[in-house]
């Protein structure tokens, strides 16, 4: 199931939150856990039982770790069991294909062909961090089955995140509390990321359709393409990171920000401080400083940043572009740190966020073409190879343009301290303009053509 | 955050929630939106397959969609939302005084088939071929949608049609189309893709000129408006539910009768018009009974047999043709496996056309049939 959709809005939601708010407090992660099967069982009814193992493998080792403080081999073999256990499933859904594809001497073995299931990236990198914040003594062991796989399944951030470490949420599992004020502004934020996902995010979205997989677009055709997947990618994904927090308020949670405006970033290294938050500190906290970090010597660092950019790339999809895409970001932040950084702080404001941008679209046309061939066709239509212009992108930059605007505006936090400014003196906007922006996406959702899920491949 | 307004704000979300949940489970279902001008989704039935296949899901979220309680005033809201951040298009069909679908991006490979197949059987057929091919309205309706929108340079298309087919005579339409469309006349249907009888009129002119015939003019039609309330496939597809239905005219040439039967099921009509369809769903097959495979047209006029294969805008033309034909096949050949050679001889007919409209034609993939055999 996924939030922009009528089934969810009005059916799913209104349920959950009535079973949970008439059940008293000790039933509230129980409903939590029930619901989120459903959520996840409506589009992924054979894959629950992964889920599911993997809750109770980590539950299991993190408990075994726990109670096994004084023998550290004992300790070490439980991490062992729950690290290779969690990447051996992702590793099987997402990457088998993959790695045949890649060794041409297994080309004749035969190729699994399955779907990956929904959400896999997510909840093996959320259980995993369990066993590994008990093992660090950085959190408790869950005592309680329910409430751990209640925190593995949560709904709000399931299928698209935002990656919640075990460490932050602990606590909350137990201790939250459900506030009238937390609630109001959960459903003001998830109404944002509902507006962004449906009514940005899906017009972008349409409007790159059309160009992605043209082999003959002119260069004009292919910038506004571009430029809309660039804007699609951004809203889709902070759009679902704002209703994932937004929903999460509405039960008590208090789920990590995601997205901070990383298209107003004014350096690379600025960008991925900004871009899918939660997935940066998930490999830094367990990958890149296990490993060393900066602290032993450039070139170990050097190869550290290899490593994560490199996994960071791959996460993303099993497909050699993602990787491209990884080691790209890798070698701007490498340059960053090491060249060009000094000399970029300088340079002018303007000149700076040019630079950014055009890192980010190279790195979003490496993300979208799996194909190498159909890059190198995009490519050339960037620089002119069809010709400059035709009537269709004409077309579209007029009966887009305020859409176009409305995307670029949203991209800065203009609108946010705008909205803030007005809520201030007129507090009577705020269910007012909630109202509003439910009934326009239903209305949108209604008569949808085109409202995709981007993250299938996560 | 004041208290009130938190109370205000959980209020309406939940109730917006709550009142659409409520609102569905009170609804019974609708069977058909005569809005959409389509049949809507019912609820699905639940299989233990379909649960595990993830189909029932699937159906189930169209079955809420299209069951949504007030579902036609939210697709109105979302095309006049559409309209009104400057979008100038919705579902493909591109708003304006008059709704106009566009045609400029088609299968060339496709088309070259087509070509070939008509010239094939042109080549074949050892009779008259007339090639007949109804420009788009996207053409000739920009002065009524605001801006240009993308779509092919149907003129210039035409012309490379017509040099690919020298066995048949083309009908190149595009000139007097353009003429008349600059004279004030309403060729195309405001909501709908169809030509209007005036239009038709224009098609039969320039066909009749290319086959030589002599054509009444236009004062001797008499002209009867049959229905005020047609709303065509670009209304329903649009949303733009605030655009006025159109007329629908039927011109009589005095003297001249017509009837039609039906093949192969053998249904024989007095008219070649059906009033019925008037108030049902689809108010343009009033003209001949709307698609069918094969129609046999008698008339009283003098004059040999034509077999007309065309799509659905042969419909409005066909009247006129009456005038100068004892026969006419209609046939269309989406819904008969025939071959037309064979058919040409088997019912003795001595003039053929091929009535498509452009757009319609590049992608149609049933015109082999036509040279086949």
């Amino acid at each position: 199931m996924v939030f922009s959709s009528v089934v969810f809005l009005y059916f799913f939601l209104p349920a959950v939150l009535l079973v949970y708010f008439l059940f008293p407090r000790k039933l509230r992660n129980l409903t939590l856990l029930l619901f989120s099967l459903l959520f996840y069982g409506w589009s992924e009814p054979k894959w629950i039982i992964i889920m599911l193992f993997s809750s109770m493998l980590d539950y299991t080792c993190s408990n075994i770790i726990e109670k096994n403080r004084e023998r550290r081999g004992v300790m070490r073999a439980a991490l062992a069991v729950s690290v290779v256990c969690n990447l051996g499933i992702l590793c099987f859904f997402k990457y088998t294909d993959f790695i045949l594809d890649s060794l041409p001497f297994l080309a004749a073995v035969p190729r699994l062909n399955l779907r990956l299931p929904v959400g896999i990236s997510f909840y093996t990198f959320q259980t995993m961090s369990c066993t590994i914040d008990v093992y660090r003594r950085q959190a408790k062991a869950q005592k309680n089955p329910v409430d751990f796989a209640a925190y593995v399944t949560l709904f709000p951030q399931l299928i698209a995140g935002p990656i919640v470490r075990y460490q932050e949420i602990a606590d909350q599992l137990t201790g939250r509390r459900e506030t009238l004020d937390r609630f109001a502004s959960g459903a003001g934020r998830f109404c944002a990321g509902l507006c962004k996902k449906v009514l940005l995010a899906n017009s972008f979205g349409a409007i790159w359709e059309q160009v992605q997989n043209r082999t003959d677009a002119p260069a004009l055709s292919a910038w506004l393409g571009i430029l809309c997947y660039t804007m699609q990618i951004y809203f889709d994904f902070s759009g679902y990171s704002d209703m994932a927090i937004g929903l999460g308020r509405l039960f008590g949670f208090e789920l990590p920000m995601n997205f901070n405006y990383p298209y107003i970033s004014q350096s690379v290294t600025e960008f991925w401080r900004r871009w899918h938050i939660t997935l940066g500190t998930w490999f830094r906290e367990y990958v890149y400083i296990p490993l060393g970090g900066n602290r032993c010597g450039r070139m170990k660092q050097l190869r550290n940043l290899l490593i994560v950019w490199f996994l960071t790339g791959l996460w993303h999809g099993a497909s050699w572009n993602f990787v491209l895409w990884g080691l790209f970001y890798g070698l701007l932040l490498t340059g960053e740190k090491f060249c060009w950084g000094r000399a970029l702080a300088k340079a002018p404001r303007a000149l700076r966020h040019l630079y950014v941008m055009l890192a980010v679209v190279i790195g979003w046309c490496l993300f979208s073409f799996t194909e190498l061939p159909a890059l190198g066709s995009f490519c050339k239509a960037l620089v002119g190879a069809n010709g400059f212009s035709e009537v269709w992108a004409c077309y579209q930059l007029r009966s887009c343009a305020f859409v176009l605007a409305a995307g670029v505006l949203c991209c800065t936090p203009l609108p946010k301290k705008l909205w803030e400014k007005c809520v201030q003196k007129a507090e009577w906007l705020m269910p007012v303009l909630c109202t509003a922006a439910l009934a326009v996406c239903t209305a949108c959702l209604i008569n949808a053509s085109y409202n995709p899920f981007l993250y299938f491949r996560f | 955050m004041k208290r009130s307004t938190a109370i205000i704000t959980a209020v309406c979300f939940c109730s917006m929630l709550g009142g659409g949940l409520a609102g569905f489970l009170l609804k019974p279902a609708r069977d058909f939106s005569p809005q959409e001008n389509r049949y809507l989704t019912q609820r699905p039935a639940l299989t233990v397959s379909a649960l595990f296949s993830g189909e029932w899901s699937r159906r189930c979220e169209d079955y809420l969609q299209d069951q949504f309680p007030a579902r036609d005033a939210l697709v109105v809201m979302q095309a006049a939302l559409r309209r009104g951040t400057g979008r100038r298009d919705n579902n493909g069909v591109y708003f304006g005084d008059a709704l106009v679908s566009t045609f400029w991006q088609y299968d060339s490979q496709c088309l070259a088939n087509n070509l070939r197949s008509v010239e094939r059987f042109a080549e074949k057929a050892e009779i008259p071929v007339y090639f007949i091919p109804v420009p788009d309205a996207c053409e000739l309706q920009r002065s009524k949608a605001p801006g240009s929108y993308p779509d092919c340079d149907q003129t210039a298309l035409v012309r490379e049609m017509a040099a690919a087919v020298p066995s048949a005579k083309t009908v190149d339409l595009m000139q007097r189309l353009l003429a008349a469309d600059a004279a004030g006349t309403k060729l195309y249907y405001a909501t709908d893709h169809h030509m209007t009888t005036a239009g038709a009129y224009q098609v039969y002119a320039g066909t009749a000129e290319t086959m030589g015939l002599e054509t009444a003019p236009e004062p001797d039609y008499e002209k009867t408006t049959v229905t005020t309330d047609f709303r065509g496939t670009l209304y329903h597809k649009s949303g733009a539910w605030w655009t006025s239905p159109d007329s629908i005219e039927r011109w009589n040439l005095p003297g001249v009768s017509a009837n039609l039967t039906i093949l192969p099921a053998g249904t024989q009509h007095e008219s070649i018009y059906n009033d019925e369809a008037l108030t049902g769903t689809d108010p343009y097959s009033y003209f001949a009974y709307g698609n069918q495979p094969v129609e046999v047209i008698r008339t009283n006029a003098e004059g040999g047999k034509l077999l007309l294969v065309k799509d659905s805008y042969a419909h409005a033309v066909l009247p006129f043709l009456c005038a100068h034909f004892s026969e006419i096949h209609m046939v269309d050949l989406r819904y008969t496996r025939e071959s037309m050679l064979r058919y040409l001889r088997a019912n003795d007919i001595g003039c053929a056309a091929v009535l498509y409209h452009i757009s319609n034609f590049a992608e149609d993939t049933n015109l082999a049939l036509l040279a086949a055999g």
